[in-house]
Order: C-alpha cells, then sequence, then structure tokens
C-alpha cells in the first residue's frame, strides 16, 4: 500500500496550519498562541519523520516518537490553554472581546483620525503635502517609521504596528506625542483653508468614534485642540501676544496664530497634563477681556464632546480643578454623588453597629431573664419553707423538744443566708448591663442617705457600731435615685459588714463644684493595696457573699458618668468615694 | 474594536475528534499485535488527513473573522 501519499498530504495540511497559526500571532503577539503555534510546528516534524521512517528506516523506533511527540504537543496544548485563561481574566472577563493590544489600538486610533483629516486635505491641495507633512514627522520621531500614504491616500499604520514587538512601559506615551506632532501639523494645514469652528465640528465627530479604553490618551487633544483653541485662533492680536508672552507653560507652544502645541505635554504625567490645561485656562480667561463668555462657550463645548470620552473628563478630580463659572451644574452633581457615597457608607457602618449591639442586648436580655426566672424559682418554694420553719420555731405546730430547736435554728439561718445569695443573683443583671435604663431626675442626697441608714441601722446595731452623717443642706444629684441609693446602700453595708464591732462609720456628701461628692468610712480592717484594684471586679469577695455589692455600685456610677474609687490604709479603715453630677447637664 | 464571538470551537474540537481516532487506529497494531500493520497505518492517516482538513478549515475561518474585524 502506498504510504507516501496521505503522509505527505498531510504533511502540508499541518504545514498550512502552522503558517495560519503563526500568521495569527503576528496581528496579535498574545503568548498562548506561540504556544500553539510551538503544539502545530510538530505536526509537520511527525509528518517528516514518518516519510522518512517508511523510506530508510522500517524499525520500531516509531512507537516511541509518535507518543513522545503528541505527548509534547499536548503539554504546549495545555500550556497555551493555561495562558489563554489567565490573558482572559487580566481582561476582567471580556472573553468575547478581541484582545487587541493598548498600544496598537491606540495606533490604529491615531491612524484613523489622522486619516480623518487626510482625506479632507488632500481633496483640498493633494496629497503630496500631507506626504512632505509625514515624512517631517518621521524624521522627528522615528517610532512612525513604516508608516506611508497608501495608494488609497490613507495613512497605513500596519509596518509601524508589525514593528511594535513586546509591550514596553512608556511605549504609549510615546506613540502619542508622535501622533499628536502628526496631527497637529495636519489640523495645521486644514486650518489654513477652512474655518477652524468647522475643524472642531470634524474633530468633535471623529473623537467620537475612539474606543472608551484609550480615550484618556486623547484628553490632551480634546482639551487643547477643541475646548481652547477655537478662543485663540479668534481672539484678538494684543490679547494673543500678551498671551503668548505671559503663557509660559512647559510642554506647551502658542504660535501666532494662535495654535496650540501640546505633544511635548505627553512627557508628564496624566495629573500635571491636566493642571497645565487648567493653569492655561486661568491665564486665558485672566488676559482676555470676555472671560465671561469664554466659559459660557467652554462649558458649552464640554457638553457638547461625544459620550465615550466624557466619562474621563466628567471626573470629580479634575471638573473641581476648573475655574468658577465653568461646568458648575456638573461639579455640584458630581459633588453631591461623592457626598452621597460617604453618607451611605457612613451610614452602613452605623448600621452594622446598631445590629451588633442588638445582638448583645438580646443576649444581655435572655441572660437576666434566665437569671430571674431561675432565683425566681428558687425563691418561691424558699419563701414556703422559711414560713413553716418559723412556725415550727414558734412552737404553733406543736412542741419542740431543744434538739429540735436547735436544729430549727441553723435550718432558719442557711435559709436567710440563701435568701441573701439569691438576692444578689436578681442583681447580677445590674452589673452586666452596658448602659443601664437611668430613670434620672433631681433628688436631694439627704433623702436617700436618711432610707440608707434607716435600712441599715438595725445590723450596725447588731454590732454595736456608730454611724455618723453629714450631709451638706440641700446637696442635690441629678440621676436615677433608686439605682443610686442602691449602690450607695451596698457600700454602707459592706462597711458594716467589715467592720469590727464597735467601731465607727461615718457618712459624708459635700458640693464639689458641679458635682458632689459622696464619702463612706470605716474604721475596718482596710484593704490591702493589691485588693483595691480588684474589689469592683464582679464576683470578688473577701470574705463570704457574692462579691456583687461593689461591682454594682461602680456600673451604677459609671452609667451616670460619675466616678467611683477607694482608699484605703491596712489597720485603720478604708474610704470609698463617689463623685457625681450636681444638676442636670 | 468590535465584539467579536468565536464560533469556530466546534469546527476545531471535531478536528480535534477526529485527529485523536486517527491517533488511536496509528496505535492500535502497537498495542494489541505488537508490531506494525501497514493496512492500519495508511488508514488511520487517512482519518488523520481528514481531521488536519477539518483544522485548517477551522483556523482559516477564525482567521478571516478576525481578519475582517481588525480592518
Amino acid at each position: 500500500m502506498n504510504i507516501l501519499f496521505p503522509v505527505i498530504a498531510n504533511l502540508f495540511l499541518s504545514i498550512i496550519i502552522l503558517l495560519i497559526s503563526i500568521n495569527i500571532y503576528t496581528v496579535y503577539r498574545r503568548k498562548y498562541i506561540l504556544w500553539f503555534v510551538f503544539a502545530l510546528f510538530l505536526l509537520p516534524v511527525l509528518f517528516i519523520y514518518a516519510i522518512f521512517e517508511s523510506l530508510y528506516l522500517k524499525n520500531i523506533w516509531g512507537v516511541l516518537f509518535y507518543p513522545l511527540i503528541i505527548i509534547i504537543a499536548e503539554i504546549a496544548v495545555i500550556m497555551a490553554q493555561k495562558n489563554l485563561l489567565s490573558s482572559l481574566k487580566a481582561e476582567e472577563g471580556e472573553e468575547y472581546r478581541l484582545l487587541l493590544r493598548e498600544d496598537i489600538a491606540l495606533i490604529r486610533a491615531f491612524g484613523k483620525l489622522a486619516n480623518y483629516f487626510i482625506g479632507r486635505i488632500s481633496l483640498l491641495v493633494g496629497i503630496k503635502s500631507v506626504e512632505e507633512i509625514l515624512d517631517e514627522c518621521i524624521e522627528e520621531y522615528p517610532i512612525l517609521a513604516g508608516c506611508y500614504i497608501g495608494v488609497d491616500e490613507k495613512l497605513n499604520t500596519e509596518a509601524m504596528e508589525a514593528g511594535m514587538g513586546e509591550v514596553v512601559e512608556g511605549r504609549m506615551e510615546e506613540i502619542c506625542e508622535a501622533f499628536s506632532y502628526l496631527i497637529i501639523k495636519l489640523i495645521d494645514l486644514y486650518a489654513a483653508m477652512v474655518p477652524y469652528g468647522e475643524i472642531v465640528d470634524d474633530m468633535v465627530k471623529a473623537i467620537g468614534r475612539i474606543d472608551k479604553k484609550i480615550a484618556r490618551y486623547f484628553m490632551p487633544f480634546i482639551l487643547f485642540k477643541i475646548i481652547l483653541e477655537p478662543f485663540l485662533r479668534e481672539a484678538k492680536g494684543d490679547e494673543l501676544r500678551a498671551l503668548r508672552l505671559s503663557a509660559d507653560i512647559k510642554g506647551i507652544y502658542i504660535g501666532r496664530k494662535g495654535e496650540i502645541k501640546y505633544h511635548w505635554i505627553y512627557r508628564f504625567e496624566e495629573e500635571e497634563r491636566e493642571e497645565k490645561f487648567v493653569e492655561l485656562l486661568r491665564i486665558i480667561l485672566a488676559i482676555f477681556e470676555n472671560s465671561e463668555e469664554i466659559k459660557k462657550e467652554i462649558t458649552e463645548s464640554f457638553r457638547k464632546l461625544p459620550e465615550n470620552v466624557k466619562e474621563n473628563i466628567y471626573r470629580y478630580e479634575f471638573i473641581k480643578k476648573l475655574p468658577k463659572g465653568i461646568l458648575d451644574e456638573e461639579k455640584i452633581v458630581l459633588m453631591s454623588k461623592e457626598r452621597l457615597i460617604e453618607e451611605l457608607i457612613d451610614r452602613q457602618k452605623k448600621l452594622e453597629e446598631a445590629y451588633e449591639r442588638l445582638a448583645e442586648a438580646k443576649l444581655d436580655k435572655m441572660k437576666s431573664s434566665f437569671i430571674d426566672i431561675i432565683a425566681h424559682e428558687i425563691k418561691t418554694p424558699l419563701t414556703a419553707i422559711k414560713t413553716y420553719v418559723d412556725l415550727m420555731r414558734k412552737e404553733k405546730l406543736g412542741k419542740l423538744t431543744k434538739l429540735q430547736k436547735e436544729k430549727l435554728e441553723k435550718v432558719a439561718k442557711n435559709i436567710e443566708k440563701m435568701t441573701k445569695l439569691i438576692d444578689d443573683m436578681l442583681q447580677i443583671p445590674t452589673i452586666d448591663a452596658k448602659e443601664l435604663e437611668l430613670r434620672k431626675e433631681l433628688f436631694e442626697v439627704k433623702d436617700i442617705m436618711e432610707k440608707i441608714i434607716d435600712d441599715t441601722k438595725e445590723m450596725a446595731r447588731e454590732k454595736k457600731q456608730k454611724i455618723s452623717v453629714d450631709v451638706e443642706p440641700a446637696l442635690t444629684v441629678f440621676g436615677d435615685k433608686n439605682l443610686i441609693e442602691k449602690a450607695i446602700k451596698n457600700i454602707v453595708t459592706n462597711a458594716i459588714k467589715y467592720t469590727p464591732e464597735k467601731g465607727k462609720i461615718s457618712i459624708k456628701a459635700m458640693r464639689e463644684g458641679n458635682y458632689a461628692h459622696i464619702q463612706i468610712s470605716d474604721t475596718g480592717k482596710g484593704i490591702e493595696k493589691s485588693e483595691l484594684e480588684k474589689i469592683f471586679e464582679p464576683f470578688y469577695s473577701r470574705g463570704g457573699g457574692a462579691g456583687l455589692g461593689l461591682a454594682i455600685a461602680k456600673n451604677v456610677v459609671e452609667s451616670h458618668g460619675g466616678k467611683i474609687w477607694a482608699e484605703s490604709v491596712v489597720g485603720k479603715g478604708s474610704t470609698f468615694h463617689i463623685v457625681l453630677r450636681r444638676k442636670r447637664e | 474594536m468590535m465584539l467579536v464571538r468565536i464560533r469556530r470551537g466546534g469546527i476545531l474540537v471535531s478536528g480535534a475528534v477526529t485527529l485523536l481516532i486517527g491517533y488511536i487506529f496509528f496505535m492500535l497494531p502497537w498495542i494489541f499485535v505488537g508490531e506494525d500493520i501497514v493496512e492500519i497505518r495508511v488508514f488511520s492517516y487517512y482519518v488523520i488527513m481528514l481531521g488536519l482538513i477539518i483544522l485548517v478549515y477551522g483556523v482559516m475561518r477564525i482567521y478571516l473573522d478576525w481578519r475582517g474585524v481588525i480592518k
């Protein structure tokens, strides 16, 4: 069987595929195409080997050769796919967009713009003068080398595109500068024959066809040639002279006829370019008589610009730089947009905080209601037990033996202890709540002191202690009366508890500016310095009790915006200070 | 630049699948018999040729599509 025919035909086909792929690569210069080209290059190699084998070798080596080549080709295809995927990601998901390089796209856009003028100029003065201009530009900017005027009397940039090679940083600016130079020259030539106003209309039309992606490179063209130059071309001789003398801005040159040569401006950063435009605009407004009219007309010409370039111009950072009277409405709109965004962000933050607080509050509430339920559930049977124990102790349920009486006394004492513990438990929510619900009112300190003394005097009497009270007359406090009373009572109870028999407890309250200062001193055993900081922590107890009294007092005082602290000398006694606001704020 | 949807994926895939079938036929004699059988080899070359023809068509179409867009 003739094996050579299909092999040669396959070789031929694979070479065609390879050539087309190479061609596609030269146009698009994408790395992934290069991998495909490599994979496709292996196919002709494979068939050449097959011809060679069928003619000369006739051995078993093909068994290794064919799979090896196929494996290498597959690896190349996988690499190509990987590269293709990452390049798609880089294009931000625009899979279907033709992946043209930015610099090639820019060359084509400038080429189109130039062709717009070349077409018109060649009708008026012939293509020769355009060719001369192009030669001059290529001499000045060698990057344009390869551009030529074709037989169709159009600028051809294909050779320039092919010579681009790798993507280089700063190449875009170089291209912009070179083409701007060419376009400025073309416009100058065209303006010698046609009124500039008409040219501006042409330019606006031409600029409308530029892709949004590269429109920012045309900003100087728009700002100087479309927006400013019409005023300079129509300016009076003396005004223009004054402007040419005073406008010494690097990168911009103003000609005698009022033409602006701006191509050097691409050597500066984008922001600087905009600043230079604003600077020139300010000078024009200062020199020209009819500055108000100019402002109006500039606003009009900005508004007439096509949509694709407006996005680049209607940015707050740029528009805010423009002098007052130009694009004022747009300024307001953009500014309010920015503020709106700021406010939205602010509100979102507040809302999130509120949610967090709500979640915490819910948890707090659940906790306190849980404690409430448990405490009450224990307290109810305890009350019943206490009642029966009391009845038994008073021998209302029959006579008791001495031993029974003794044991019942113990039971009663333990019931009391337990009741106290439950009362303390019920106070836990008061410590935990970050912000207490305060029912603030103005009340006299004397009133709560009397009540506290009333409640605690029995306890003090048992220990034969003396309580002295010295409250300044008419001293008021602005706060939640019940909670403050509870806080002070806790401290007084503590003082009684930790002061030995026959000790002294003194309570003083006095004015201190806008504040009321309450002092509770005792002659107890005192508190160690290391303990002073801990005593206000919940569940910290120095002996008996749940260790909640001082924690509650602290929370209450601090919720009122007040201060609480303790001073102590071991062996001599302690003094607790509370400072609270006297009046309504 | 215009938006272009690449619609030639089907052609490329069918070309590649035919190539794969050709390659399987190509390898079959070595896998099952242990040596080369010329008839099968020639048949597989024809299958591969068909695959390559389909591929040429697909690549040409893609190239022409893109070329049209550039101009």
